[in-house]
């Protein structure tokens, strides 16, 4: 980069220029590959599977420790993994991948689990010692042959949202829940959050067929940020009855009773979508003949970031940034110094705007959209940087031809990755 | 000469352009009139001679997609007029579609089988219920629902009142 050709002007020009921007690129390049580093280095270990699941698993023994007098050892507690959608068979379900494989505390935990037991029998002590149930179709210990199924449907309104933390894939929802059913319900039920822990609990009505909580939670998601910031996340609340399996009590969702309360609104989002659905839930084998299924009840909140606001606080800044470090290419040489501000304190906003960006969101093993809009960003300034340097590589006899190139061919070529960047 | 008044000419677009920029954030309200079904009529405070003076008239969008339901509360005037009314009564009411401040469009109930309602800005209790709903399915099983509150786009084909963008 150093010139020698002796000129009286041009040198002492040529090196101070070269200094300022050969400083500030390896400083700018350091901070972008730190804020990059850090951005990676947060990665769950196990990609996609830990995060806010493995949090949501990590609170359920003190939860349990909690609610129940067991052992957090006999009580522990885990999400199972990938769940079989109501499969026709135990084998076809046994081969779903699980998340997490681990021990449930279906009976074991303050409900009455004797009952269950006592009608189960060892049959082969050196199959493992589970006893087992003949009759019924489920040999589980935990399977209640003689009781008769019963179908409930499970209503939900939800109150409020509040504290929802993307960062921290986290929220508290204040909800009504509701159980009906034609035929008496077993007496303990309880339906137990699988991915949060309940705060609160008041029991409104407890009869054989209406069953009714008042319910303070909090609970966890994974967020999808593929389209930040025109993300739309998905709040759940999952709920499970782990003491009666579905041989007792089948779940249903309700729509008639599912709702949002009068004025619902969650601060900064829009409401898109309700969703409840019923998980025919089966565990990885936790002992000999564990294939009993469990109803889960899931409710899903559907929230969109405001558009407007999208624009507003991503868009917009990006394309000041990329704008003024366009409007460079309209100084000539003599301009140089003048020339290079325009796009080198740019490349330390787009570096400082997108590391502010990245501070509001988790790590993800994924670019959003804000990303691939920042990496465009950083294109086009490194191609305007690019357009001023290269008159120090070419005599200086075909500056105005570089000066004229470089506009002909860095403007559209900057709003064409601009407008893809925008669009993909 | 030539190169000022291209300049001028220029200058004047871009102003006119400028001051067209609000038209953009232009929204228009309208009226409209549909038929509902009345559900429930209630009276959510009465005076010291049992005389209702303000009325809860819950209705039903018959004529659209799906159950959309409204709270209507109102006034004095208004409670002693649809007392008339009777639930399962089909009637008419007069809806102003308008632009909320909250950024999107909204409606209120102007009139109620022929009783006129004025909406009160610090109303809590009127409330709408505006959903489609449809089967949630999951290897071509139907497991539970999903009820859109954004994109209605069958409801609001037939009721465009519920249209928010």
């Amino acid at each position: 980069m150093e010139t020698s050709d002796g000129r009286a002007r041009e040198p002492r020009l040529r090196r101070r220029i070269d200094k300022v921007q050969l400083l500030g690129l390896v400083v700018l390049v350091l901070v972008v590959l730190f804020a990059f580093a850090n951005k990676v280095g947060a990665q769950p270990g196990g990609g996609k599977g830990g995060g806010a699941a493995a949090a949501a698993a990590k609170l359920k023994p003190a939860e349990v420790k909690a609610a129940a007098a067991k052992p957090a050892g006999d009580a522990a507690d885990a999400k199972a993994g990938d769940k079989p959608e109501a499969p026709a068979d135990k084998g076809e379900a046994a081969g779903a991948p699980a998340e997490e494989a681990g021990g449930k505390h279906a009976g074991a935990g303050d409900e009455d689990p004797v009952e269950q037991l006592k009608s189960a029998v060892l049959v082969d002590p050196s199959k493992g010692g589970v006893p087992i149930h003949k009759e019924g179709g489920f040999r589980s210990p935990f399977a209640s042959p003689n009781k008769p199924p019963v179908h409930a449907r499970v209503g939900l309104l939800l109150e409020t949202v509040e504290e929802f933390d993307i960062k921290k894939g986290a929220f508290t929802a204040h909800f009504y829940l509701s159980l009906t059913s034609d035929k008496p319900m077993p007496s303990k039920i309880d339906l137990k959050p699988t991915n949060g822990k309940i705060d609160e609990k008041d029991t409104l009505a407890d009869l054989p067929t209406f069953k009714m909580w008042k319910v303070t939670g909090t609970f966890h998601v994974q967020p999808d940020l593929h389209a930040y910031p025109f993300d739309t996340q998905e709040l759940d609340i999952e709920l499970e009855d782990d003491s009666n399996g579905q041989d007792v009590v089948t779940l249903h969702p309700d729509v008639d009773h599912t709702f949002l309360d009068a004025g619902f609104n969650v601060p900064g989002w829009d409401t898109s979508f309700v969703r409840a659905r019923i998980l025919t839930h089966y565990y990885p084998d936790r002992f000999d003949n564990d294939d009993l299924y469990y109803s889960r009840f899931m409710f899903t909140l559907g929230v969109k970031r405001f558009a407007t606001s999208a624009v507003f606080t991503v868009f917009v800044p990006a394309l000041v940034i990329v704008l003024i470090s366009l409007s460079g290419l309209w100084f000539p040489r003599s301009e140089l110094e003048v020339r290079s501000n325009a796009t080198t304190p740019m490349l330390a906003a787009a570096v400082l705007f997108h590391f502010a960006l990245m501070q509001e969101l988790p790590a993800t093993a994924y670019l959003s959209r804000a990303d691939k809009l920042m990496m465009a960003v950083y294109g086009c300034l490194f191609l305007h940087m690019v357009s001023s340097w290269i008159w120090f590589v070419f005599d200086e006899s075909r500056t105005e031809v570089i000066f004229r190139w470089a506009k002909y061919i860095c403007a559209p070529v900057t709003l064409v990755v601009m407008a893809l960047a925008i669009v993909l | 000469m030539n190169y000022r008044a291209q300049s001028k000419r220029i200058s004047v677009a871009a102003l006119a352009c400028a001051a067209a920029l609000p038209l953009l954030g232009c929204h228009r309200s309208k009226e409209y009139e549909a038929t509902v079904e009345v559900t429930r009529l209630s009276a959510a405070r009465k005076d010291e001679l049992g005389k209702a003076t303000s009325t809860d008239v819950e209705v039903s969008y018959v004529d659209c997609p799906g159950t959309q339901t409204e709270v209507v509360r109102g006034g004095k005037e208004f409670s002693a007029c649809v007392e008339k009314l009777k639930i399962g009564d089909k009637v008419k009411v007069k809806l102003d579609y308008h632009w909320d401040a909250e950024g999107h469009y909204t409606f209120d109930v102007l009139e109620i089988g022929g009783c006129a309602r004025t909406p009160d800005p610090n109303d809590e209790a009127s409330f709408k219920i505006i959903r489609e709903c449809s089967d949630w399915s999951v290897n071509g099983a139907a497991v539970g629902f999903q009820c859109n509150y954004e994109d209605k786009s069958e409801l609001t084909k037939a009721c465009p009142w519920f249209k928010r963008r």
